[in-house]
């Protein structure tokens, strides 16, 4: 059951991930590509991570993959905002 | 086709797809972005050979440091950046009147051709037909010790190594110090304020990053770990701890900083000499009786050095401004 249903929402995350991209690749500006990203990387990395904790043999490996994401996530905004943040300064000083 | 091969194949296709598209990149930029693509897949192929050593190294230096320092030499070629670098630069070699003289050019001439010398003599000198350190490093594995091949072979030769690597590490730093025209980075501060929220994820993620490296250090005697990938990491987390504004190697009285920055070649260079005049030693090898808390005390200074190294090459190439004198506050912070 618990290997059925870590599965599932492994390939819930895969979807994300290939969501993400295609965003990545199809959005016109910079700040609309950052926000397809990031969707993959919170939702994506976070369904493929509960995932893997679901289907993990033991309750340290579990937790150690939880670490990852949440270390991931809050790497991942704060990288996000500043990347955001300078492309703002930059649309602004070329006005 | 089982799904390990299906990766492999995968794998194997975007090497050579990133690589070929990384060489007929006509944008610097994007070969850049490319190179670090490679680097991130060519660690996934170390872990499918059950490599993680080679793959944690490749993460951390062949994607991460290598893609910031090729990242920052392509800021510093924007030419109003270059402009203003080289303003706040004393002597540069390619600028007549620069620092060294004749005397020292001849000197190095003779340093360089000495050491030629030596490497061709070196070179005549190796046995034709030889196994190398096969039968060695299949001799160091024990079914059963340890879990990675690679890891218990790299066990066996892994200072020695690691003090190669810092030898080379340590020159290239000169060589970057000296195009820059630098003594060291004492005193440079990061090119822009520091963002508060940068500062926020830095204030958290420094004690992750530094147990991460005493733990990568300490796992380094029976796990995939060890001195250069401690080291690389401290290296990062000393790069944040500057990007943030807060002390750094760039604080460090330069007295110190040479101690750190050869503490960890000299001192494995030290282990090298006492094994060499020992009579029951091979070259390179360990002393008899040499014990494991000597090897991680060595690796602890390798991990420092390499740390510093790796720090102060990144903060030079990413280009900090010299601090100015009426600067107040930023840099005092605790």
């Amino acid at each position: 059951m618990m290997e059925v249903l870590g599965r599932i929402m492994c390939l819930a995350g895969a979807f994300f991930f290939l969501a993400g991209t295609v965003g990545l690749l199809r959005f016109p500006d910079s700040l609309s590509r950052l926000h397809a990203l990031t969707k993959a990387d919170n939702l994506g990395l976070g369904l493929v991570a509960v995932g893997l904790m679901l289907t993990s043999d033991s309750v340290l490996a579990a937790a150690k993959v939880g670490l990852i994401w949440i270390v991931a996530m809050i790497s991942g905004s704060t990288i996000c905002f500043l990347l955001g943040r300078s492309m703002l300064a930059g649309m602004r000083r070329r006005k | 086709m089982s799904m390990g091969l299906a990766l492999d194949v995968l794998l194997i296709a975007a090497l050579l797809l990133t690589s070929w598209r990384l060489l007929e990149a006509s944008d610097l930029f994007q070969a850049i972005v490319l190179f670090i693509s490679f680097g991130l897949f060519l660690s996934l192929v170390w872990l499918r050979l059950q490599a993680p050593d080679i793959a944690l190294a490749e993460a951390a230096v062949g994607a991460g440091l290598a893609g910031v320092l090729l990242l920052g030499t392509f800021k510093g070629l924007e030419p109003d950046f270059r402009k203003k670098q080289e303003e706040s630069k004393p002597c540069r070699l390619d600028r007549p009147g620069a620092c060294p003289t004749r005397v020292h050019y001849l000197a190095a001439l003779l340093g360089v051709l000495g050491l030629a010398g030596i490497l061709t003599l070196a070179v005549l000198d190796l046995p034709r037909s030889a196994n190398g350190l096969t039968e060695l490093a299949v001799r160091a594995f024990e079914p059963g010790g340890i879990d990675h091949l690679v890891t218990a072979v790299l066990l066996d030769f892994r200072l020695y190594d690691t003090w190669l690597e810092l030898a080379v590490l340590v020159l290239a730093l000169l060589g970057v110090l000296g195009a820059g025209g630098r003594h060291s980075v004492r005193g440079l501060e990061p090119p822009w304020d520091p963002d508060p929220v940068l500062v926020w994820l830095v204030r958290l993620l420094i004690p992750v990053v530094f147990s991460a490296a005493v733990y990568l250090l300490l796992l380094g005697g029976h796990a995939p770990g060890g001195a250069f990938q401690a080291g690389v990491i401290l290296a990062s987390g000393l790069t944040l701890l500057w990007l943030a504004g807060y002390r750094s190697v760039t604080v460090l009285p330069r007295g110190l900083w040479y101690g750190l920055v050869i503490c960890g070649f000299g001192s494995i260079e030290v282990l090298a000499i006492f094994a060499s005049v020992h009579p029951e030693t091979p070259v390179l090898g360990y002393p008899p009786g040499f014990s494991n808390p000597v090897i991680l005390a060595l690796e602890s200074l390798a991990t420092l050095s390499i740390g510093v190294v790796l720090a102060t090459l990144t903060i030079e190439t990413l280009g900090g401004r010299e601090r100015t004198p009426h600067y107040s506050g930023k840099g005092d912070r605790p």
